[in-house]
């Protein structure tokens, strides 16, 4: 199991580990375990698990452990619900960054045990991986058109382009999610997601959006068009990344 | 002066009326929802356009009907922020071909004529359907909710004391999460409804749980109640989180719960 290989390769952040030590010391006797994990679009997280029955209210222990937590994603679950791990979230692209995507994967094998028992052999992983992705395409229809159109009206042009390009990175690292996206930092993605599903068009469409990013020295009224162009490339890229990763993914 | 309810009407009217001037043909239809699509409109406080507008099919693939559809929706906002009602967001926008493949929370308040009504153009409601695996995913919202909203509202037991603005804003988080939660937790249970039947809907399904803390606080948020000093909203929150914790024992113990069928191998209901 990889998950054997990555302890010794996972770099856990000074300031994290001094936290978790001053966490473990607050509540040890409420927290069963503590795993530290890498994730391609969020950076890193942990996930502190509790006991199914803890000794005191569950309230009072959530406030304790949220007061000496690092400022990481946090995932707090009783052994019971280590399942939620391998689930979708809340994904609304542009209003914060969902790392359901990769999550089981990256909590069993892109991970430090801290403190505790391990229980990564307890989460499950996805069964259907997809779902993140169709999730996330419905995401960005609902959430991020209503960003640009907010960024558009706010003249904050060169946000719009700066974010489409960002977010189309996110959605391949997410059309990844069960061939091994997990391992792979938004910076790799392009390629990888070419390698994987090899649309010339999709290709194409993404390089002309990541060139609009050349638009910063731009003067304002080409800033303003590549805004405008920017949206469109996304939702170009979009449907063809739809068609080739959901409706006809090569073998 | 405060606002009234006609303001929020007229402002919206003339977004719609300025949507299908500018757009014409491109422009099938704008559906209210929100609470001006259920009629709830709290002066002041409601958010003003919770609108969906669709575009004809192919508008998105032709990049000049694309940027044009954008700048006149875009000056159209800025038409209705400028009324000074609240603008929490622009409207949310759709092209024809995607009706079918919508998320499922979402097109629940959008086809309902308790929850949304049609403000311009065609009725599209009926062509709109969950996409596939949407209800499924949506069952799986519960448990992001308490994750990533409610736990960490947890740090505020221990604050003593908070500026008032401060205790506004953790008042509003309450009311955010009063609002989604039974929601949420319907279709947490396999059993979904729109958002205005969702409460009602709930109690059903779980006689025993007593969720009069949510009632409290959209009172308040109602102005039925005054809005309690800190140690009141802390009791509040304490509440909310206990009533977290219960949902989520009733929801593992559901054997109904769509989620299930995303997990390879789902978790057995505890005795």
């Amino acid at each position: 199991m990889a998950a054997e290989l990555y302890p010794s390769e996972v770099q856990i952040p000074q300031r994290i580990a001094e936290r978790v030590a001053s966490l473990v010391q607050e509540v040890r006797e409420s927290l069963e375990s503590v795993v530290y994990y890498e994730h391609p679009l969020t950076g890193c997280g942990l996930l502190l698990v509790v006991p199914d029955r803890a000794t005191q209210p569950f309230p009072d222990l959530l406030a304790r452990i949220y007061r000496a937590a690092p400022r990481v994603t946090l995932h707090c679950l009783r052994p019971r619900e280590l399942f939620q791990l391998a689930l979708p979230g809340y994904d609304a692209p542009a209003l914060s960054v969902d790392d359901q995507p990769h999550l089981a994967y990256c909590v069993k094998l892109r991970s430090a045990l801290l403190h505790g028992r391990d229980c990564r052999a307890e989460v499950p992983l996805p069964a259907r991986p997809a779902v993140f992705l169709r999730e996330h395409l419905r995401g960005c229809q609902r959430y991020f058109r209503p960003h640009y159109l907010k960024l558009l009206f706010e003249r904050q042009y060169r946000n719009v382009v700066m974010e489409t390009v960002r977010e189309a990175r996110r959605t391949m690292s997410i059309a990844l999610v069960g061939d091994g996206g997990w391992q792979v930092d938004l910076a790799e993605v392009p390629e990888r997601y070419t390698a994987r599903f090899g649309g010339a068009r999709t290709s194409a469409v993404w390089r002309r959006l990541e060139a609009l990013e050349e638009c910063r020295e731009a003067a304002p009224e080409a800033v303003e068009d590549a805004a405008y162009e920017a949206c469109w490339l996304l939702e170009r890229f979009l449907k063809l990344l739809a068609s080739e990763a959901l409706e006809d993914p090569p073998p | 002066m405060s606002p009234a309810v006609e303001d929020y009407w007229r402002v919206v009217n003339a977004f719609a009326a300025r949507m299908e001037e500018e757009l014409g043909d491109d422009l099938l239809s704008i559906i209210l929802t929100g609470s001006m699509g259920r009629n709830q409109v709290v002066p002041g406080k409601s958010d003003l356009l919770d609108a969906a507008v669709v575009l004809r099919r192919g508008t998105l693939e032709d990049r000049e009907r694309h940027e044009r559809s954008l700048r006149v929706i875009v000056d159209s906002c800025q038409l209705a922020a400028s009324s000074g009602l609240p603008f929490g967001h622009p409207c949310f926008y759709w092209e024809e071909g995607e009706l079918a493949d919508q998320d499922g929370l979402f097109m629940l308040g959008t086809v309902s004529p308790r929850s949304s009504r049609l403000l311009a153009g065609v009725d599209i409601r009926p062509e709109m359907s969950p996409g596939a695996d949407a209800e499924a995913a949506a069952s799986c919202l519960f448990f992001a909710l308490s994750q990533r909203f409610m736990y960490p509202l947890s740090v505020f037991l221990d604050v003593p004391e908070l500026p008032e603005s401060q205790q506004a804003t953790f008042f509003q988080r309450l009311v955010d999460m009063s609002k989604g939660l039974p929601l949420l937790v319907c279709a947490a249970l396999g059993s979904t409804a729109e958002e205005a039947l969702a409460p009602g809907k709930v109690r059903q399904i779980l006689p025993d749980v007593d969720f009069g803390v949510l009632d409290e606080i959209l009172a308040i948020r109602r102005g039925e109640r005054p809005l309690p000093g800190m140690e009141g909203l802390r009791s509040l929150l304490r509440r909310a989180l206990e009533l977290g914790e219960r949902i989520q024992d009733e929801i593992l113990v559901s054997g109904t719960s769509p989620w299930r069928d995303l997990l390879a191998s789902p978790p057995e209901a505890p005795a």
